[in-house]
């Protein structure tokens, strides 16, 4: 490991050099990835750091405000309803029009519509990349059934299954997870099924297949950690989509009910009181642009570095 | 060239009968025909027994041995280990047979997992068979010449020589009788070549494997092979002892592959004639009738269009190299 941290130190070069392997290699000493040659990340652009500090706000707010003392999302108090922003110390950001505290009913608020968008996310990531995987890797009819299954799934209107869907079981938070969750994933699955389909004849998959492998060890073990990376990077650019997505439901009254706030809701009920107290509406909208904008902001360093994928690109040039 | 010939064999380690191999292909308009990349290939493989396959690119040669290890699936013919027909046994046994051919890639760098650790590389095929010990991967890093200190790396940050030392290392671990090593060096520099080469002999030497190994550069085959098979468009044209062919080739194609060969003996090269092939190679879904190779062959007659010819022993003859049984070749004119 110390050469590894100390890669100019020439008294640790000769371990890598042909003096260990008794043939030596000539063109033998081990390359060193050169210090120039780890390729500079676009790094601290002022959009990363913008976007993280706008992310981390909201986080704050998500999974600290509970912490706060005063935290009450729920309580009524009509005496002290429509509190403006910083008029009121014990409501920092005001009340409702049932008097409830703004600044507690935005992070809890904040929590249930990042809950749920993570948990969409993370249920289309598994459909589309194990639909994807095995589609590109086994290749054949399997390939064509789900290629056909994403295409239907593109035609859907989505919204309108929902609505039928929470027609019929009530709306809630599950519904909208659920729904939202299988309908989302063909970006997954045609990313994995084509970096699948690139890798399923590479020699370093065949290798284990030759000494006893079976296909679903070598889609755990060299399948799912090359296609990894890539789903990472579609998570972090459609999270955004699927904020905004949410809360149009929400919005519409599909999705958690009330009492418990959501962005979606929140601005919906802040609608009414537009010319008597904006900031009913403003607020949880600021907190949701917040969002989608430092996740667009910082998702972006990831899609101009990783289109292509740093494994493809090796393999090609090596 | 090897003139030891190893310790006549109890059973084959590998035997190949009638093997075939089809892929679909298109064919004119709508229709659909077969690719023959493998097209009737007998061979075997003695313990102990480097068997060299030379031929040119396309003719089969990966196909031939994809299939042999399981990946490609034939369409006809069977492959036996130890003596045993593999297409006979249930697959848990099937597999633990065919273990005992390992296959070592062309292209080191392809066939290495980027992302794994060169420790983790070797330890796969452990790992998949619950062998796994450090102190084993570290024995194998060290039969090929790495040091145990090298396992923590990537590939990438290896030469293209120790990538290839890995990768045999690789194919070491479950302690074959038979290496398939597919044109193991030729993405190689040519020192390196000579290194690689050196390891597999020792290697050999040291454990008594067989190697079929394939390769276009003939001064390599002819260095590390007891027996060579020449391969045309998914047929094995022309085999005997290495000595034999490459001294007294049989088969027209034979004898054009060797002309084209730099030769280091000057007095050889000037009394060698040059046959220089004609044409590019025929269409691998589309192959002439008769002898596939006739389109090139400066010597054809209209008989070549009409009958396939047969990888056959040598007719008796009063020659001055009089051609032994073990070198046989598929040509009308050598057995007219
Ligand atoms: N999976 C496949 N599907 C269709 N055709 C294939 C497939 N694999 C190989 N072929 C064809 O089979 C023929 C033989 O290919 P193969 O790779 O076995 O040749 P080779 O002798 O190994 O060549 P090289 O020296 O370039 O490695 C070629 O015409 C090739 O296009
Ligand atoms: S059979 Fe005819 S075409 Fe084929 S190699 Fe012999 S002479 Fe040439
Ligand atoms: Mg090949």
């Amino acid at each position: 490991m110390t050469q590894q941290l100390l890669p100019t130190d020439p008294t640790v070069l000769p371990a890598t050099s042909e003096r260990d392997s008794p043939q030596g290699d000539q063109q033998g000493k081990a390359r060193r990835r050169p210090a120039a040659g780890r390729r500079k990340r676009p790094g601290a652009s002022p959009a990363f750091v913008a976007g993280c500090m706008m992310l981390g706000l909201v986080l704050l707010l998500a999974a600290g405000g509970a912490l706060l003392p005063g935290y009450d999302p729920f309580g009524q108090d009509l005496s002290a309803a429509m509190r403006k922003p910083f008029t009121d110390p014990d409501h920092l950001l005001g009340t409702d029009s049932l008097g409830r505290d703004m600044l507690s009913r935005l992070s809890l608020a904040s929590f249930v519509t990042l809950g749920i968008a993570l948990a969409v996310v993370i249920l289309n990531a598994v459909i589309g990349t194990g639909l994807g995987m095995a589609a590109g890797y086994f290749g054949g009819r399997l390939d064509s059934a789900i290629t056909t299954l994403a295409d239907v799934n593109l035609a859907m209107p989505v919204v309108l299954l929902l609505i039928a869907v929470a027609a019929v079981t009530g709306p809630s938070a599950t519904v909208t997870i659920v729904t939202l969750g299988l309908t989302y994933w063909v970006g997954y699955a045609r990313v994995s099924r084509n970096l699948a389909r690139s890798l399923r004849n590479r020699d370093f998959v065949l290798a284990p297949l030759t000494q006893g492998g079976g296909h679903g060890w070598v889609i755990r073990k060299h399948i799912l950690p090359n296609v990894f990376s890539q789903i990472l990077i579609i998570a972090a650019t459609d999270i955004a989509t699927i904020i905004l997505i949410e809360s149009s439901l929400e919005y519409l009254g599909l999705g958690v009910q009330p009492p418990v706030p959501s962005w979606g809701s929140m601005i919906f009920e802040g609608q009414k009181y537009l010319g008597t107290n904006p900031w009913l509406a403003v607020l949880p909208g600021i907190v949701m642009f917040l969002t989608v904008a430092g996740a667009q902001f910082t998702s972006q360093r990831f899609t101009a570095e990783g289109t292509t994928g740093a494994l493809l690109r090796k393999g090609r040039t090596a | 060239m090897r003139t030891d010939t190893p310790a006549p064999p109890f059973l084959d380690v590998l035997t190949v009968q009638d093997l075939m191999v089809g892929f679909p292909a298109r064919g004119p308009l709508f229709s659909r025909r077969t690719l023959k990349a493998v097209n009737g290939v007998s061979l075997h493989v003695a313990p102990g027994e480097t068997l060299g396959l030379v031929g040119e690119s396309g003719c089969g040669k990966s196909t031939l041995v994809r299939t042999i290890l399981g990946i490609n699936k034939p369409t006809a013919g069977t492959v036996a280990v130890g003596g045993r027909n593999l297409a006979g046994l249930l697959n848990g046994r099937r597999r633990q047979e065919r273990a005992r051919m390992q296959m070592v890639f062309q292209d080191p760098s392809s066939s290495l997992d980027p992302r794994m650790t060169v420790h983790e590389i070797v330890a796969e095929p452990l790992r998949i068979n619950g062998q796994y010990t450090a102190a084993a991967v570290n024995a194998l890093l060290e039969q090929v010449g790495l040091t145990e200190a090298m396992g923590s790396r990537r590939p990438s940050e290896f030469s293209g020589g120790q990538r290839q030392r890995v990768g045999i290392a690789r194919a070491l671990a479950l302690k074959p009788e038979l290496l398939i090593l597919d044109e193991p060096v030729s993405a190689l520099d040519v020192s390196v070549q000579a290194q690689v080469i050196n390891l597999l002999q020792d290697l050999q030497a040291g454990l008594g494997l067989s190697y079929l190994f394939i390769a276009h550069d003939l001064s390599v085959v002819r260095q590390i092979s007891h027996r060579v098979a020449v391969m045309y468009m998914g047929r094995i044209v022309e085999t005997g002892p290495v000595a034999d062919v490459f001294t007294n080739p049989q088969h027209p194609y034979t004898q054009a592959l060797l002309s084209a060969a730099p030769v280091a003996d000057p007095s050889a090269a000037a009394t060698r004639q040059r046959i220089v092939l004609r044409g590019d190679l025929p269409d691998a879904a589309n192959l002439p009738s008769g002898c596939a190779f006739r389109t090139r062959c400066p010597i054809a007659t209209d008989a070549c269009a009409a009958v396939v010819p047969h990888l056959l022993p040598p007719v008796p003859t009063q020659a001055d190299f009089p051609v032994r049984p073990a070198h046989q070749s598929a040509c009308l004119l050598v057995h007219a």
